[in-house]
């Protein structure tokens, strides 16, 4: 196994993506930073607290569940767009291993944009004069930001196997854009607006909006947060319920269950 | 049973069957390789070769029918069988952000290759030691197909799959893929199954030739005959071919003669005394019924096999 992680990690020497990703989330307070001071927020005491958790609420719910999966995407599709699939499943390992290591290499990637945009953020802080710096802050902001990754790449599985499925970006992409716009329009209304389209009525509707409510990319900030009403940072305590991680999880290893069982049969070529 | 007998079947299908849809890609397909072989599977485009090797290396699953490596039934992620095979599909793809040693090195990993001078190696074996530090994105045709010929005997495997592995080369390129092919089935026994819809391209290195027509294996000649009809000949039919032998080796020295059904006798040599021979029988009282000079070289031949509509 540790050949196959080798192997899987070599693959992205020199490669562009995971760097534009990593760069893309970290990014993020800067030009936030920059519309902070352009619009004169800095001068009139821009508090860190607001700062730190606005970063981590786009990162969470718009720019990293979309370049996370771009390149959940790109680790799992490229065998099949550069045509190193017919070679790699034509090598005596194990399919379930592929999977594993591929898994592995996407999860120290996805860790790595978070911590990077908290290193970024907090000398960005000093430089433009942010109000009511504190350790307490900063001890409040490290773990959420460095959680963020792991709870955004507990929902990649079903990217990376629509990349295995479709063997391309393109369509990936569009599912990952889609589905991080349901979670910033609010699941539960666009739960209860289609069942109100189709016309159903209580039992359905009222499934339909349990199920909006533990919608995987939605529950990241929700347990980073504690909540899920915006702009209540410090209203609640990092997972405050167990529940939403556990959701999270499960879609994980479902998500990875499908991808190892449709490996397993997947056919190779036409 | 032993794998080193050059007599044991090595890689072995029965029955192979795909079928996409109405259409069937590979039919019927009943092959036997044995150990140090080299086997030229040879058709047109889209006939079933490609086909036909996914299915020897478990890529996708027979509609019907079987392949064996070495007495392990293979399917999909079969790494018994896998290990023993290395293996070129189609134009080989790369890590196109790697160099031609990291995508070589991607591959030692995952093949747990311990010697890392096992990369080295292969790479002055293909001939690519100039290019060791190029990008894949950057290589020629020719050298994405060596590069692809080295990644497959990195593990120095006892069995060799490879599809159209000419493909893109250079006449200097194909010539030292050829050696080396003969190389390695000679000093290390490798069973070699390669395609290609070039039969000159094969024909000087193959030990056995398999012609596939619409999936199915319209023909397979052994090595002896493969030799025979890459040649010009004169054919005779005689009477008496018994006799006729005689006066051949006795009387005019000619020595490189073939024998066959219907009194047909087939000289190799000294084509230019065709008429000197013809005398020589009727003076021996051999009556000639028929005599041509053969038109019909293999690759003729495969074409005409492989032709749509009989002409």
């Amino acid at each position: 196994m540790s050949g196959i992680l080798r192997a899987e990690f070599l693959k992205l020497k020199g490669s562009r993506i995971p760097w534009i990703c990593s760069a893309g989330i970290a990014a993020l307070p800067c030009a936030y930073a920059l519309v902070g001071l352009a619009s004169r927020w800095g001068t009139v005491g821009w508090p860190w607290e607001l700062f730190l958790a606005w970063n981590l609420t786009l990162i969470l719910y718009i720019v990293g569940p979309v370049l996370l999966g771009l390149l959940a995407s790109h680790i799992f599709a490229r065998e099949f767009v550069e045509g190193t699939a017919s070679n790699l499943f034509a090598t005596p390992v194990n399919r379930e291993s592929i999977v594993a290591a591929k898994f592995v290499v996407l999860l120290v990637w996805s860790l790595f944009p978070g911590l990077l945009a908290f290193l970024v953020s907090v000398p960005l802080g000093l430089c433009i004069g942010l109000s009511g710096f504190s350790w307490e802050v900063l001890l409040w902001a490290f773990p959420r930001y460095a959680l963020s990754g792991l709870l955004m790449y507990l929902t990649l599985p079903l990217v990376a196997l629509i990349s295995m499925v479709t063997r391309e970006y393109i369509r990936p992409t569009v599912f990952t854009i889609l589905a991080t716009s349901v979670a910033v329009i609010d699941p539960t209304r666009i739960a209860i607006f289609f069942a109100f389209l189709l016309g159903l009525r209580w039992p359905v509707l009222g499934y339909l909006t349990f199920l909006a409510q533990v919608y995987p990319y939605s529950l990241p900030r929700i347990i980073v947060f504690g909540t899920s009403r915006d702009l209540d940072y410090f209203g609640g305590h990092l997972a405050s319920s167990a529940a939403e991680f556990w959701v999270l999880l499960g879609t994980f290893a479902i998500g990875v269950l499908l991808n190892v069982l449709y490996l397993r049969k997947a056919q190779i070529g036409k | 049973m032993s794998w080193n007998d050059r007599a044991t079947p090595v890689i072995r299908t029965h029955g192979l069957t795909k079928s996409f849809g109405a259409k069937k890609a590979v039919d019927n397909l009943d092959i036997t390789l044995r150990r140090g072989e080299i086997y030229g599977f040879v058709g047109r485009n889209g006939s079933g070769k490609t086909t036909t090797i996914r299915l020897m290396l478990g890529l996708i699953t027979p509609t019907k029918g079987s392949v064996e490596i070495m007495g392990e039934v293979m399917t999909p992620g079969n790494v018994r069988a896998l290990q023993r095979i290395g293996c070129l599909v189609e134009t080989p793809g790369f890590y196109s952000n790697l160099s031609v040693y990291d995508n070589l090195e991607v591959q030692r990993n995952l093949l747990g290759v311990r010697d890392v001078k096992a990369i080295d190696e292969v790479i002055d074996l293909v001939g690519l030691s100039a290019e060791t530090r190029k990008k894949a994105a950057i290589l020629s045709t020719g050298a994405r197909q060596r590069l692809g010929l080295a990644r497959a005997l990195l593990h120095r495997p006892e069995i060799l799959i490879l599809d159209e592995p000419a493909n893109g080369q250079d006449p200097a390129g194909i010539h030292d893929t050829r050696m080396l092919l003969k190389r390695l089935s000679e000093e290390r026994q490798t069973t070699v199954f390669m395609s290609s819809h070039n039969l000159p391209e094969v024909q000087q290195m193959i030990t056995r030739l398999g012609i596939i027509h619409e999936g199915r294996l319209v023909e397979e000649i052994d090595y002896e005959e493969l030799r025979r009809r890459s040649r010009v000949y004169l054919e005779f039919q005689v009477s008496d071919p018994a006799r006729a032998s005689f006066v051949l080796e006795e009387k005019l020295g000619i020595r490189d003669v073939s024998f066959h059904e219907e009194g047909k006798i087939r000289v190799y040599e000294q084509m230019d005394r065709a008429s000197e021979i013809t005398r020589a029988f009727v003076l021996e009282d051999i009556s000639v019924s028929r005599t041509f000079v053969s038109e019909e070289n293999l690759e003729d031949h495969f074409l005409r096999m492989t032709q749509d509509e009989p002409v």
